[in-house]
């Protein structure tokens, strides 16, 4: 450089040496990131594999005077057992014990114990294998510290406390629910944007306005944190800005319809799963009885009867022994009986009688006792149901409306105030939350001053309506919705859609951009209108370039934790999603509370979650070359 | 297709092109244009919608933890503790707002220097092969969920190559220098996550200066290290200060790691060996805990969230701005 005398003057070797010392460290820190990546990759697969596979041994030193080695049958200890007198020889073989990674061999010590030794595992698993290695003794078993079945039981198995046992089912499929309702809304708009922005040359001066902002627009919204979004769609979505209540201010409700069409809501506190069976004597009258274990060859239906033939005899302690040759030998207290024949008891009640013209019926399938929040508790007999679990409705009240009965006594509890009075009318009241004890129903109303409490019994309520949640859509289809959405998919998927909107305008516009307008005016010469162009033109030849684009950007959200831990996706769910409303696990969030554990073990469950999320991912990317590859033509 | 004639003809079906003019078609048809006109226009305008709900949301609910008694703006804006649980009444943004600003320091030292020193390699050093072997390792990179860089800070950064590197320079291997959760391994992560972003921008913006430029160096004797750093970099500045500013703002905005790895104290961050509590891991704390909405710590958040996309937003339209502005136009 003939301007910079400083840097003539330097000698040509110097600079040389400086250059290849500049190239050596653009070597090194370029080897670095393909560094990181390797240990990156490394750590999570050697963590992840030991969980997802895994097995460790632990190794025993064992002398040949050791004449058997047992596993006890709890599988939580080894017992290890001497030839009498030996001496403690110096180590000259070893045992080994197999166990999954849970077991925690680290911790496990070897105690002596006279003729004796036992190792304690810190826990009990089946698949732990005992086996040695020495002179003395055939090895038991060999696994070779592999156990295919291990990666099945992860990837479909559900959610647990325990680390060997938790499964990655749920979060797998809630991601695979929030991926299909974010692409479904997603793509549509993104490509339509990308358009709008390409192809579209807006005439109007309004629209010429809107079409610079958004320009600008799109790279500030995808330089937007992932957690932003994940707060703003928290209050759209989710809460739908407090309009139709706040998904706290719930109560869980069951409706239950009876045969006759009655609707009894409230919660289920106790299923009593008794069948009850009644059998007719010709000389005792009828008793009831409730068993679960009647030896039937058939079972019976409800109301049903079968003929019953054999004998019945009163015992000293006033028990029946029925001896038939459908039932076997019952024997019942006489107390239970409930159509006795008193002169029949009294005429000679301890000489056995025969059972010829008897009856057996199903008259009951126990009980479900209810605490509702209008009656207090109701019991309903199970024969009043067709199906008990069928006829449950899963039942979110928001509002509940009450009619008290004129004459009713009432306590109203308002901040700074308590007054006990006696209605002199029907009333009306509503309030948001109920709470019940034993017979009393409190009714509270959040008003702006503080809450308002209406305590009265159930005597008091004359008819009592629920309001239930917004709902759109029958509850059994897959498109059923609530307002607000809460923490369901549908609002964790339109977060994720906000977060990846930018991203595939971007994607969209630039493959858009790249279609040479040679093809453009050919279409416009052959006098196509500006739309004709595009859908029949532009964009088919764009489509390859927008496909992958829109899988990167998929692949992007499928891996987001931020935003859909904000909706609250971070609990511990226990199913898989069914309708959009559901609430959901995801495979981000579930690697996040596994990591974030204080049972260490988690972690090596948080990497085999880690190895399913990045084959996830591998296939998404895979995919998105393939097309690039074999779809792409060259336009030009 | 050789049983159909070659040109258009005038009675080509309605799916064809006619050669009539927009204008004489029927009336179906231009509703059908106008209305997918209007789709698009539509589509077009949920993004200003977005904006606008992203916005006001903010405000709003971050005004509404300003209506809180104990809190002022001015406390806020200024103070130096942050402690708004379990009835704690210090609402100082600084604490969060140091932490976040460290860890970003910390991933700057890592992207920066590493990022644009591997753009300069590929644009200008490295062989065609080898540009296609490390490419796709950064596209790799790029791909890889932030909650896997966490577990990586927790699991290897912090506890294994931290303590290493800090066992060299103390007196004995029992000496912890670095906490388990610690800024710098937060930020090391962090680095390594926005170190594709800065490669592919810098990268970009090196490629776009002209071969002339290159070889009317390499003609007046420089050396490939002189046509790099003397002549491409500085022509390709505004690019390469996009791709960083770009970068600063994704570490800014960046959860997971930090959630993770960072721990959760909310303290003036000053020292990188011990944890600190960033803005965003903040707010991850307020809904994993179930925040009751219309607390004060629920609307905390909203006020968090707000100076945070402030300051994204301010680093994202001045990358922009930087880029738009002072590109050199070389034609």
């Amino acid at each position: 450089m003939p301007t910079n005398t400083t840097h003539q003057a330097k000698p040509a070797r110097r600079r040389a040496a400086v250059n290849r010392v500049f190239l050596l460290a653009c070597l090194t820190v370029t080897s670095l990131s393909v560094l990181i990546l390797a240990v990156l990759l490394s750590a999570v697969f050697f963590q992840g594999t030991r969980s997802l596979f895994g097995f460790q041994f632990l190794i025993v030193p064992t002398t040949e005077n050791v004449t058997s080695i047992t596993l006890n049958e709890q599988r939580r200890r080894v017992e290890f057992r001497y030839a009498d007198g030996a001496p403690e020889a110096p180590d000259d073989g070893i045992a080994f014990v197999l166990a999954p990674i849970a077991a925690n061999l680290d911790n496990a010590t070897i105690q002596r114990d006279g003729p004796k030794a036992f190792l304690d595992l810190p826990s009990s698993d089946q698949r732990i294998l005992v086996g040695n290695d020495g002179n003395a003794f055939q090895r038991i078993s060999t696994v070779g510290g592999f156990d295919p079945g291990q990666i099945t039981r992860f990837i479909t198995g559900s959610a647990s406390n325990q680390p060997s046992e938790t499964g990655f089912f749920y979060p797998l499929v809630g991601s695979i629910w929030l991926l299909v309702v974010c692409a479904a809304v997603a793509i549509p708009l993104g490509v339509g944007t990308a358009i709008f922005l390409e192809e579209y040359r807006p005439k109007s001066r309004p629209i010429r306005i809107l079409h610079a902002i958004v320009q600008t627009n799109i790279r500030n919204l995808a330089g937007v944190p992932s957690i932003v979004y994940g707060l703003i769609g928290l209050t759209v979505f989710a809460r739908v800005f407090g309009l139709f209540g706040s998904p706290g201010q719930f109560t869980e409700f069951e409706a239950i319809t009876t045969n006759d069409g009655q609707q009894i809501i409230g919660n289920v506190v106790e299923d009593r799963a008794q069948r009850t069976y009644e059998i007719t004597t010709d000389f005792f009258g009828s008793i009831q009885f409730a068993t679960d274990d009647l030896p039937l060859q058939t079972p019976l239906n409800l109301g049903e009867s079968t003929p019953v033939t054999g004998s019945i005899d009163l015992d000293e302690n006033f028990r029946f022994v029925i001896t038939t040759d459908q039932l076997g030998t019952l024997t019942l207290d006489a107390a239970l009986a409930t159509d006795l024949d008193q002169d029949a008891l009294f005429e000679d009640p301890f000489q056995p009688r025969d059972i010829t013209d008897g009856r057996l019926t199903f008259v009951g399938a126990g009980e479900l006792i209810v605490q509702t929040p209008d009656r207090g508790i109701v019991t309903i007999d199970k024969a009043n149901i067709d199906d008990p679990r069928l006829q449950r409705d899963g039942y979110l009240v928001r509002n509940h409306r009450y009619t008290l009965r004129h004459g009713a006594n009432v306590t109203i509890e308002a901040p700074g105030n308590t007054e006990s009075l006696t209605l002199d009318t029907r009333r009306t009241i509503n309030g948001d939350a109920v709470r019940l004890d034993g017979g009393n129903i409190s009714l509270i109303d959040r008003t702006p001053e503080g809450p308002t409490t209406w305590t009265f019994t159930t005597d008091a309520v004359e008819s009592y309506r629920p309001t239930r949640r917004v709902q759109i859509g029958d509850e059994d289809s897959l498109f059923f919705v609530t307002l607000p959405l809460g923490t369901s998919v549908l609002a964790g998927g339109l977060t994720l859609m906000l977060v990846i909107l930018p991203v595939v305008i971007i994607a969209s516009q630039e493959s858009l951009r790249s279609v040479p307008n040679s093809l453009r005016e050919g279409s416009l010469a052959l006098g196509s209108t500006r739309l004709q162009m595009v859908f029949r033109m532009t964009l088919p030849a764009a489509v390859p370039g927008i496909l992958t684009g829109s899988i990167l950007s998929m692949s992007r959200a499928i891996g987001e934790a931020a935003p859909i831990l904000i909706i609250g996706g971070a609990g511990f769910v226990t199913f898989a999603p069914h309708n959009l409303t559901s609430e959901f696990a995801a495979m981000p969030l579930q690697i996040y509370s596994w990591t974030a554990m204080a049972n260490r073990e988690f972690r090596l469950v948080a990497a085999s979650g880690i190895i399913v999320l990045l084959a996830v991912l591998f296939v998404f990317n895979a995919t998105a070359v393939i097309i690039r590859q074999k779809l792409q033509k060259p336009l030009s | 297709m050789p049983t159909e004639p070659a040109y258009p003809t005038i009675n080509a079906d309605s799916s064809g092109v006619t050669g009539r003019s927009p204008r004489s078609r029927g009336t179906l048809f231009r509703a059908r244009e106008a209305m997918t006109t209007g789709a698009l226009v539509a589509c077009g305008g949920f993004s200003i919608l977005i904006t606008i709900a992203i916005v006001a949301v903010l405000l709003v609910e971050a005004a509404r933890f300003f209506e809180f008694d104990q809190i002022t703006l001015v406390d806020y804006l200024t103070g130096t503790t942050w402690n708004p649980l379990l009835g704690g009444e210090d609402f100082g943004m600084w604490p969060l707002v140091s932490g976040t600003i460290m860890v970003t320091l910390i991933a700057s030292a890592v992207a920066l220097p590493l990022g644009l020193i591997t753009a300069v390699y590929l644009s200008e050093y490295a062989h065609p092969r080898i540009r296609a072997t490390v490419k796709p390792v950064l596209e790799v990179l790029a791909g890889i969920p932030t909650v896997v860089y966490g577990f990586f800070a927790l699991t290897i950064i912090s506890p294994y190559f931290l303590q290493g590197v800090a066992s060299i320079f103390t007196s004995g291997p029992d000496e912890n220098v670095f906490d388990l959760y610690n800024s710098t391994a937060a930020g090391i992560a962090v680095g390594i996550m926005c170190l594709p972003t800065v490669v592919s921008l810098s990268e970009d913006a090196l490629r776009a200066v002209p071969r002339s430029l290159r070889e009317g160096a390499h003609g007046l004797g420089a050396t490939k290290f002189d046509v790099s750093v003397r002549v491409v970099v500085p022509a390709a500045l505004s690019g390469v200060i996009a791709a960083f500013l770009l970068a600063i703002a994704r570490a800014v905005g960046e959860t997971m790691i930090v959630a993770l790895a960072a721990g959760g104290a909310a303290q003036l961050a000053l020292d990188p060996t011990e944890g600190s509590q960033t803005m965003t891991a903040y707010i991850v704390q307020i809904f994993l805990g179930d925040a009751t909405f219309g607390s004060v710590e629920y609307h905390s958040s909203y006020a968090i969230a707000a100076t945070l996309f402030i300051m994204t937003l301010a680093l994202t339209i001045l990358g922009n701005i930087v880029l738009r502005k002072f590109r050199e136009a070389y034609d």
